[in-house]
């Protein structure tokens, strides 16, 4: 039993036991260091007093489902966050102040097998719900412009057209597309490229609502799906973000260049599918590098689509 | 060849079911008193079955279980085995209204998908954990229980499986259909145990038909 009290204190867990009326029967050093309440002072104290949060429904059922049924029971940082409300003890403190825990809860049993009380088990599991959120925010972002990438654009189109097939408020997307691109890299390098690119991103940004969702959609070619938005207020966000771009310049490196940008706009049609609606916006944005660039063109129906 | 051994009699294969019964009907009593979680549990069929037999048996019971979620949960004792809690998929998210005024906590970025499986974790567990245990609390058995797992969609057949296969070629198969009134989701409930038991568990019968036997 030594043994088993040494591994107790010294296990990177917390460890604490409850009897059938919830007072604090045990009390582990990592409680004591994570909680900075110290063993004796806890020991004998109704749980839920020491700390009110616990008094949750939730923690009770379980609880109570255990000192019942003798299940294993879990509670996990995806549904709850924590079980007891402790300060992050890593350098992630400012990102995430509470300490995440994924908690376990099992039976203890008396000689004759009855169930006299319960043990929980607290894992700190801060710092993969960091790398999990930092996974999940760079698999939606374009590593050179921070704006969404791709593969989040597809998704959210495709959310965004079901959204508004149940509520009725239409989307418009914005296909937009640097003129001339390609003499930005060969003139000045690719370098002064990335920062063009870059500097597009986030002038556009600044013109455009919180809850557009703008991405790069590959190369040079940027898309902003505007949800609840028809076509007519669309087409007047997409010319103020053209005229801001032209008279703009943006940073490269050690020079200043202005560019401009053709926009292609196309609103939802009742049968839009993420491609057809995708695919018209594409054909007014050709209209657009077909009649000048620095321009804005907009489609409403199919039929105005002639083979190009 | 049959042999006797391999077998519950009659009257033991009665007996069986009117143990589960009455231990189902403890533990729904008892999931309601207790977490106030209402729970229709049917009266549940029990079959001794060969391993590939059990496959089949549950294969007709779900014919399709590409839009399933299953939550397992390994006991020992003298009853020991697994016990597989079997939901359409989706119908786990109407069980997040049991954490209704503790969602403000998660936020808006969740996962949908992630919660439900969470959820089905949280509260199998308990379903699990108050039939096998009165189950065997009626047989003069306690059990231990293993963590439960989660398993989605197309990982079900193959886990169902490895599981009986792996278990010694005989096994006795409880289900029933279970029902959370206030959510209005249903499922099934599978135990699956194995032919070891058998010598233990026509004793513990016979202790529960006592003098009536």
């Amino acid at each position: 039993m030594h043994e088993y009290r040494q591994i107790f204190e010294t296990i990177n867990l917390g460890l604490v036991t409850l009897d059938r009326d919830l007072k604090v029967t045990g009390w582990n050093r990592w409680m004591e260091l994570h909680s900075g309440i110290s063993a004796a002072d806890v020991v004998g104290c109704q749980v839920c007093e020491t700390f009110p949060d616990l008094s949750r429904s939730s923690f009770l059922r379980i609880v109570k489902g255990v000192l019942s049924f003798g299940n294993y029971a879990s509670y996990s940082q995806k549904l709850h966050k924590f079980l007891f409300p402790m300060r992050n003890p890593h350098g992630s403190h400012g990102q995430l102040p509470q300490m995440q825990q994924n908690c376990t809860v099992g039976p203890l049993r008396n000689e004759q097998r009855e169930i006299v009380g319960v043990y929980i088990t607290v894992q700190d599991v801060t710092d993969f719900v960091i790398y999990e959120e930092k996974l999940a925010t760079m698999a939606k972002t374009d590593g050179l412009t921070g704006i969404y990438n791709r593969r989040y654009l597809d998704q959210r189109l495709q959310e965004e057209l079901e959204r508004s097939r149940r509520h009725g408020n239409s989307v418009s997307i914005l296909l937009l597309d640097i003129d001339h691109f390609k003499k930005i890299n060969d003139t000045y390098g690719h370098l002064s490229g990335d920062y063009a690119l870059r500097g597009f991103a986030a002038e556009l940004r600044k013109n455009l609502r919180s809850i557009d969702i703008l991405g790069r959609y590959g190369g040079e070619e940027f898309c902003c799906i505007l949800p609840e938005t028809p076509l007519d207020q669309a087409h007047s966000l997409a010319e103020r973000c053209r005229a801001q771009i032209a008279a703009t310049p943006l940073c490269c490196i050690d020079r200043q260049l202005t560019v401009t940008a053709s926009i292609g706009v196309a609103g939802q049609l009742p049968d839009d599918t993420a491609d057809s609606l995708i695919r018209r916006a594409d054909y007014a944005l050709y209209q657009a590098k077909h009649l000048g660039r620095n321009r804005v063109c907009c489609l409403t129906a199919p039929r105005e689509m002639v083979d190009a | 060849m049959k042999d006797p051994a391999r077998e519950l009699t009659e009257l033991e294969q009665d007996a069986l079911q009117e143990i589960m019964n009455i231990g189902f009907g403890s533990a729904a009593a008892d999931l309601a008193e207790i977490i106030n979680l209402h729970v229709i549990l049917s009266v549940p069929h029990i079959a001794v079955l060969e391993s590939h037999e059990v496959i089949n048996f549950i294969n007709q019971e779900i014919p399709d279980t590409t839009d399933m979620s299953m939550i397992t949960q390994f006991f020992s004792g003298k009853l020991n085995g697994g016990s597989f809690l079997v939901f359409p998929h989706g119908e786990g998210r109407k069980l997040l209204k049991i954490f209704d005024g503790e969602m403000s906590l998660i936020g808006d970025n969740y996962d949908i998908d992630l919660l439900e499986k969470e959820t089905l974790v949280e509260i199998g567990n308990i379903i699990i954990g108050a039939c096998v245990g009165k189950i065997a609390e009626m047989l003069g058995d306690v059990v231990t229980y293993a963590p439960p797992r989660f398993f989605g969609q197309d990982q079900i057949h193959e886990t169902l499986h490895s599981v009986v296969q792996s278990s010694d070629s005989f096994a006795i198969l409880f289900k029933t259909v279970f029902d959370f009134e206030q959510y209005n989701v249903s499922g099934y409930l599978f135990l699956v145990s194995q032919y070891s038991i058998m010598p233990w568990l026509k004793q513990a019968i016979a202790e529960f038909l006592g003098p009536h036997a």
